[in-house]
Order: structure tokens, then C-alpha cells, then sequence
């Protein structure tokens, strides 16, 4: 079997996920598919296995062409995912979950659902993965390990010509991935094409044949994993040259006080506890790296106790925070990048948008409005005017002008500028540099390794951090802030 | 026989079974052998439609929705079934257009909310302005009566047990035979996550367009079954029962959220809600005090379930023994 991906693009609004991208592949081959934040890797997949459909190009499988409008298509056609945010259902046992793709396989001759086949059919692919006790329990009552090795059961089930595995591995113990790899390779000398997906390159080089590189969206090219070493993969998923990595011993790391430090906070990443700790010293701009996924953003959004209280030592004072009320009130800013969800009040004003934390929170009332947003950069006639009237990069410009007008100490910014255009990011950063001088800290995630490199040349005093599998892996200074280094110790090589 | 011990009190049903018998229980000690033949074949009769009713929104709501057409539907079955038998039609062919009015309003529901994705609470509220206007339309004023041979079927097949008996069996094999079909197992998945049931090949729309229609098939067969028993068509016969249906799923462990409860339970929920009123009766004689009664009544049920039925759910999961244990 052959399956040929030529030439596909898509694109979610404004936003290129995939352009131009290739991908051929034979029976009898384990392919590692590897890339950065926003490479296109789950688009790929997601169109292949009818979860998203392509805007151009064409696949073949055996020459003929194919195309899956649903995931139901999809695994008609055989070509299964596994899904990295587990597909499962958490009301539903076990052995439903691992046949819920075509239960019209476990209906008995009076076309009544036959529990007992179910479980049968279920219990030889858990005892392949070494789970058998858990037949009968729920989805709720198993451990995230074996949540994911029922993911991979569901997928086995189907008996798929094609099997996309992503991001599987993270969440199980080593034992566990070496069950996972052994079927991986049996079902590779059955002839079925498998691909796949990890951000950990060692198992890419022990599991795979061949790996192929995309970034931005674009194809760089498939090599025999034999034939590359892991600096040499890093670097087509960069696209810089990376020797090892280089961090020349930095004894500066600024004399201003230290204003808030975080204490260790609670991470759970892929079933790993972990915790971080992060000391920032007043006008110090600290940008956070890694792959998505890796506790970044839980870290920064515990800073702002959104989803608990969170206890830290600000100002030389324990404080504890009860939520975002009481982040606000100590001078906390949260800028988020989803900027639909959690930034902009659609039905409301430009005006309102503007002053609402100062407004609602701080019981400030805002004067100048018009100032405010002229600070930042915000271009619109009429701040009577909607906000939904404004382009995407204004209205974050306009989240962004609310905090300013809070004079935060801390400013946290969950990816804040994704998806707006070049000259709105700009704005943005300048907006962050005005902040800093004028006593603010930041902390940035940005999924953009490039942005960070930017931002940090600009910042008076500046430092990234790279997360990975829940901790930070390095700290970077000054010099040492490249885009080399930053890829390279986020695909974990440190 | 410990695991089907939790298994019996993690079943989303077993809180308003605790609710129901002690019920019974407390009716007994209140006023001694009120359980006799005449107590029950009016029980049956005036509460049926409720338990019947229930059990089917328990369908609508397990697959996440929400339907508050309930009383529309069933006020327009009951001036239909009058209005036709008003016309000296034959009986099998009034039910038979009874269940095809009742399936044409849950084809509109189901259209509405699964395959145009409008807001179920809104698309229901609205269709059942729509079925009991309708309804309002054909009959403005409360009259007729059931045919004469119906009637005496009603109240004395099985010495007046059997019909009302029937209709609730009717529905309650129904329910099952949902429950153990394909139908079953995608209601529950829809229920809780759409997203995941999409990716798992599940046809999300079609799953929530034929919940709304059999949840309307459930309606129509209580609506007839109220009224046989009425035996008089009123278009606003049936008005309030859709909150207490609502109810009686939530005080049956029905989650509103979606993906959790039984139909089973819906009907012990709305059998309690008939019994609490018993209760009531017997405890509270100063008419003008009975609803507030009740309504405390009602008030520490669906508190009392929905508290017992959050702290079973977290007391009683069986957390699975991690065996492969290593971390790396």
C-alpha cells in the first residue's frame, strides 16, 4: 500500500497551517512526523484521518485518490488516529469505549448491543497491553497511563490500514511504551503504514524508519533515521544549524530586587507530577519557551490563581491569592491570546472593553479613555464603536490597554500575540517595553521562538525560559537568547 | 458481591429509590393502609403521564439536550385524540394519527436543534408556544369525551390496573430496548462529549434529531394514556408538567449536563414527586398551606438527590489499581 499526500494546504482564517505539504509513505514502515509549535503535524493528521478537510491539494492511496469528510469516513476507508486529547468517553466502560467506533460489530442476533462480546473483543487487546483489570471500570476510575493504552485500543480495534499515533507515549511509564512500540512494530510487518507523532526525538529514533520534518506548515524534507543525527534533525525543524548547545557561563542576572517569587507550583504534565519555581526581579521581561503542551501555560495561568488559590511570596510578603479578583487587586495583569474566549466583551464598546478591569474591579474611573488607547496603539474612530469592529490585532491592543490602565507590577501574557499581523505585534511589544520602564515585570509564553529571540533583544533586562515535560530544562541570557538554542532544548536535548 | 453492591449505589437511579420507598414508608406511618386498590388506580392514572413523560425527556437530556416542549406536545395529542374521536372515527386510526402528530412535532424539535444547531431551551420553548397554540386553536374551550368502549376498557380491563399498567409498560420497554441498542451506547457518548463521539464516528446531529423524536413518541403514548383517563380534551391539560418532568429527571439522577442518568430513575423521581403530595395531603390540612408545602418539599428532594447523588459518584468510583507503576 502507498499513501501519497501532494501539495496540501490549509488554512484556519487567517492563520496557514499547512502550505504545500508533502508526505509519501509505504506498507511496511513506521514514520516519525516531527516539528516545532505550528509546523502543521496535527493538521496533517486531522486531515488525513477526516477530523479536518483539507482547502488544496490531493492523497492517494494506491494511487487512487482520497478524501474523508468525517472521521466516520475516515475509518471506513481505514485510516485511524489516535488523539492526543484522548477521544474517550468518561461515562462509558471500558470495553464500550474501545468498541464505540462501529458498534454495529458488538450487536447479538436480536440487534441488542451483546455486552459479553464487547468485553471479549475488548479483553485480548488489554491484555496485549497489559491492562486486563481494568475491563470493566469506567473511563473515570483508571489512571491516565491506561487512559491512553485505551486510546491506542480503540484505535488497534478498528484494524486500521493506516494507524496515526500522536503524542502517545507522554503519558505512559517506559514499561508501557515498550509494550506500545512492540505492537507498533507487528503491525508494521503485517504491511500496515504507520505514522508517527512525538516530540521526544529519542523514541522517534528508536521506533521509527524514516522521519519526515515539517515547519510552517511546509514539508523539509523525510530522512532515514539511520543516516541523521539528533542535532542534525533539530536543525530542519528549526531551521537553523544547531551544533550542541552553547551557554557561555552568565554571571548577570540584573540587580534589581526580586519582586515575586512563585514558590513551587504544581505541574501535571502527560501523568507527571512535577513543579516549577520562578524568581522575577522587578523590570525584568522573563519570555517562557517549549513545545505546546509542556505545563507552560498552566504554570503562568496558576500565577494568576485562575483555576485555584495559589500562595507566593510578592514583594517580600507571603501573599495568597484567592483568584483573578485578588490577582487584579494585588496588581496582577492576565493577557491572554484567546483573545474570543477570554480577552474582548464582544457585544461591548471599544471604551468599555478599555476600562473594564479599572472600571468593574479596581472601581477607578478612567478619564481619558482616548489616551489610554492611543498609548497602545489602538487605531479606530469612535471608541462608542463596537469592539468586534476592529481587526484582530486592535482589539488585542485594546485587552492589552485595559491592563495597562491598571499599572500592574506583574504582567502575564499567555501567548498574546497569536494570530495578529506584524505591524499589531510590533504594538504590542512596544507597549510591553513601555511597561517595563515604567516599573513592570512580564512573564510571556509565545509559541513563536523567533518572537522571544525579538522581544528579549528589546527589554532592558531579559531572560528565557524553556519548559519541558513540565520543568524548566534552561535558562537563557542575553547571547545565549537564539533560536538555535531555544529549539534545541525544547525538543528536551540539554 | 461487594463490586455489585457499589455498582447497585453508583446506579445513577439507586437516590430516588432510596427516595421513593422511603415514601411509601412514611405515607404508611402517616395514614395506615392508604396503599389500597382505589389509592393506586388513581395513582396510576393521574401520575402515569408524569412517569411516562419523564422517562421520556430522560432520553433528550442523557444525550445533553433539553426539551421543554413536553406540555405542548402532549395538550396538542390530547385535543387531536378528542377532536377525531369527537368525529365518530375509528379508534386504531386516532392513535395512529395521534403518533404521527406526536412524531411530526419531535421531527421539528429534532430538526431545529440537531441539524440546524439551534439552542434546544429556545427551540423548545418556542415549538411548544407553537404545538399549544395549535392546540388552543382547535379546541378554545374544554370538552368531548373518550369512545364509550375505550373508556370501559381503561377502568376495568384487570379489574382497572391493567390499561394504566400497560401504557407504563409500553414505555418502560421501550426504554430498554433503547438502552441495550446501538442507540443506547451513543446517547450516553453525545451526552457527554460531542466533540469525542464526532471523532469516534458517531453522527452527533442524527443522535440528537432521533432523541427528540422518540423523546415525543414517549409523550404522545403518556398523552393518550391522560386522555383515556381524563376522558375530555382541555389544550391547557397538561401545562406545568414540564417542569415537573424536568424535575422528576433531576431528582431521578438525570444530570442536565448531559452523558449521566436513567431513565428508570426519571420515573422513580417523578413517582416520588406523586407521592410526595400524598404526603402532603396528609400532613398539611389548611388547603391555602399545601403548596408551600410541597414546595419545600419538592425544594429539599431535588437539593437532598442531586447532594447524595455528587457525593456517591465521588465516594464510590473504583479508582483502578496502578500496576505498572515505575515512573520514568
Amino acid at each position: 500500500m502507498k499513501l501519497e499526500c501532494k501539495n496540501i494546504s490549509k488554512r484556519y482564517g487567517s492563520v496557514v497551517a499547512l502550505n504545500n505539504a508533502d508526505l509519501t509513505i509505504e506498507s511496511g514502515e513506521i514514520r516519525g512526523l516531527v516539528g516545532g509549535n505550528g509546523s502543521g503535524k496535527s493538521t496533517l493528521s486531522k486531515i488525513l484521518s477526516g477530523a479536518a478537510v483539507l482547502d488544496e491539494g490531493e492523497i492517494l492511496i494506491d494511487n487512487f485518490p482520497y478524501k474523508a469528510n468525517s472521521p466516520r469516513e475516515g475509518k471506513e476507508k481505514g485510516i485511524v488516529m489516535t488523539a492526543q486529547e484522548l477521544s474517550l468517553l468518561r461515562n462509558l466502560s471500558v470495553s464500550y469505549n474501545i468498541n464505540l467506533c462501529f458498534l454495529d460489530e458488538i450487536l447479538g442476533k436480536s440487534r441488542f448491543i451483546n455486552k459479553d462480546y464487547a468485553e471479549q473483543r475488548a479483553i485480548e487487546l488489554l491484555e496485549m497491553l497489559n491492562i486486563k483489570h481494568i475491563l470493566e471500570m469506567n473511563i473515570n476510575d483508571i489512571s491516565t497511563n491506561e487512559q491512553y493504552l485505551v486510546e491506542f485500543a480503540k484505535a488497534l480495534i478498528q484494524k486500521p490500514k493506516i494507524l496515526i499515533v500522536d503524542e502517545i507515549t507522554s503519558a505512559l511509564y517506559k514499561n508501557d511504551v515498550e509494550i506500545v512500540k512492540n505492537v507498533l512494530f507487528k503491525l508494521r510487518d503485517e504491511g500496515i503504514i504507520i505514522i508517527y507523532i512525538s516530540h521526544r526525538l529519542n523514541e522517534i529514533f528508536e521506533i521509527c524508519d524514516n522521519v519526515t520534518v515539517l515547519r510552517n506548515g511546509n514539508t523539509v524534507g523525510t530522512f532515514d533515521v539511520s543516516n541523521i543525527d539528533e542535532n542534525e534533525l533539530i536543525s530542519y525543524m528549526s531551521g537553523r544549524e544547531i551544533k550542541d548547545v552553547l551557554v557561555s557561563e552568565h554571571l548577570d542576572e540584573g540587580s534589581t530586587p526580586v519582586i515575586l517569587d512563585t514558590k513551587d507550583v504544581p505541574l501535571n504534565v502527560h501523568n507527571k507530577d512535577t513543579s516549577v519555581r520562578l524568581r522575577v526581579r522587578e523590570k525584568e521581561f522573563v519570555g517562557i519557551a517549549g513545545l505546546e503542551g509542556q505545563g507552560q501555560k498552566d504554570f503562568l495561568r496558576s500565577l494568576f490563581a485562575i483555576d485555584k488559590p495559589i500562595t507566593l511570596e510578592y514583594k517580600g510578603e507571603v501573599v495568597t491569592l484567592n483568584g483573578p479578583r485578588d490577582a487584579v487587586k494585588n496588581k496582577f495583569a492576565f493577557i491572554s491570546g484567546d483573545r474570543e474566549v477570554e480577552g474582548t466583551f464582544k457585544e461591548r464598546s471599544i471604551a468599555e472593553n478599555a476600562v473594564a478591569v479599572s472600571d468593574l474591579v479596581l472601581n477607578s474611573k478612567i478619564q481619558e479613555v482616548d489616551d489610554l488607547l492611543k498609548n497602545s496603539g489602538v487605531k479606530y474612530s469612535n471608541a462608542k464603536d463596537l469592539i468586534i469592529s476592529l481587526s484582530g490585532g486592535n482589539q488585542q491592543k485594546v485587552v492589552i490597554s485595559r491592563w495597562t490602565a491598571t499599572k500592574p507590577n506583574i504582567i502575564l501574557a499567555d501567548d498574546p500575540t497569536k494570530g495578529i499581523d506584524i505591524q499589531a505585534r510590533r504594538d504590542v511589544h512596544e507597549t510591553m517595553r513601555n511597561m517595563l520602564e515604567s516599573g513592570s515585570s512580564v512573564i510571556m509564553i509565545s509559541s513563536d521562538d523567533e518572537e522571544l529571540v525579538e522581544t528579549s533583544k528589546m527589554m532592558p533586562m531579559s531572560r528565557v525560559v524553556v519548559f519541558y515535560e513540565g520543568t524548566i530544562v534552561a535558562t537563557l541570557y542575553g547571547e545565549d537568547i537564539s533560536l538555535e538554542n531555544i529549539s534545541a532544548t525544547s525538543s528536551g536535548k540539554y | 458481591m461487594k463490586s455489585k453492591l457499589i455498582n447497585f449505589i453508583r446506579w445513577p437511579a439507586f437516590v430516588s429509590l432510596v427516595l421513593l420507598v422511603s415514601l411509601l414508608i412514611i405515607n404508611q406511618i402517616l395514614s395506615p393502609g392508604y396503599l389500597n386498590k382505589a389509592y393506586i388506580t388513581n395513582f396510576l392514572g393521574s401520575n402515569g403521564p408524569l412517569i411516562m413523560s419523564s422517562i421520556g425527556l430522560s432520553i433528550v437530556l442523557i444525550s445533553g439536550g433539553m426539551d421543554i416542549s413536553v406540555d405542548g406536545i402532549m395538550s396538542l395529542i390530547n385535543v387531536v385524540y378528542i377532536t377525531l374521536s369527537e368525529s365518530g372515527m375509528q379508534t386504531i386510526l386516532i392513535l395512529v394519527i395521534c403518533i404521527l402528530v406526536g412524531l411530526f412535532c419531535g421531527i421539528i424539535n429534532g430538526l431545529f436543534v440537531g441539524y440546524l444547531r439551534i439552542t434546544p431551551i429556545l427551540t423548545t420553548f418556542a415549538t411548544s408556544s407553537l404545538f399549544s397554540g395549535i392546540a388552543l386553536w382547535i379546541m378554545p374551550s374544554p370538552r368531548g369525551s373518550v369512545p364509550k368502549g375505550l373508556l370501559n376498557w381503561y377502568y376495568s380491563w384487570l379489574g382497572g390496573f391493567g390499561a394504566p399498567i400497560l401504557f407504563l409498560l409500553i414505555i418502560v420497554i421501550g426504554w430498554f430496548i433503547i438502552r441495550k441498542s446501538k442507540l443506547g451506547i451513543m446517547l450516553y457518548a453525545v451526552g457527554a462529549n460531542k466533540e469525542n463521539s464526532y471523532l469516534s464516528g458517531i453522527n452527533v446531529y442524527r443522535v440528537q434529531f432521533i432523541s427528540y423524536v422518540l423523546a415525543a413518541l414517549f409523550y404522545t403514548i403518556s398523552a393518550i394514556s391522560m386522555t383515556t383517563y381524563f376522558s375530555g380534551g382541555d389544550a391547557t391539560v397538561a401545562s406545568a408538567l414540564t417542569m415537573k418532568a424536568i424535575t422528576a429527571c433531576v431528582i431521578g439522577g438525570v444530570l442536565l449536563s448531559g452523558g449521566v442518568g436513567d431513565g428508570i430513575g426519571a420515573a422513580f423521581g417523578a413517582t416520588s414527586l406523586g407521592l410526595a403530595i400524598t404526603t402532603v395531603l396528609a400532613i398539611v390540612k389548611n388547603a391555602f398551606f399545601q403548596d408551600f408545602a410541597s414546595g419545600v418539599l419538592m425544594l429539599i428532594a431535588v437539593i437532598g438527590c442531586t447532594l447524595l447523588n455528587r457525593y456517591i459518584a465521588n465516594k464510590f468510583s473504583k479508582k483502578g489499581v496502578v500496576i505498572n507503576a515505575e515512573k520514568d
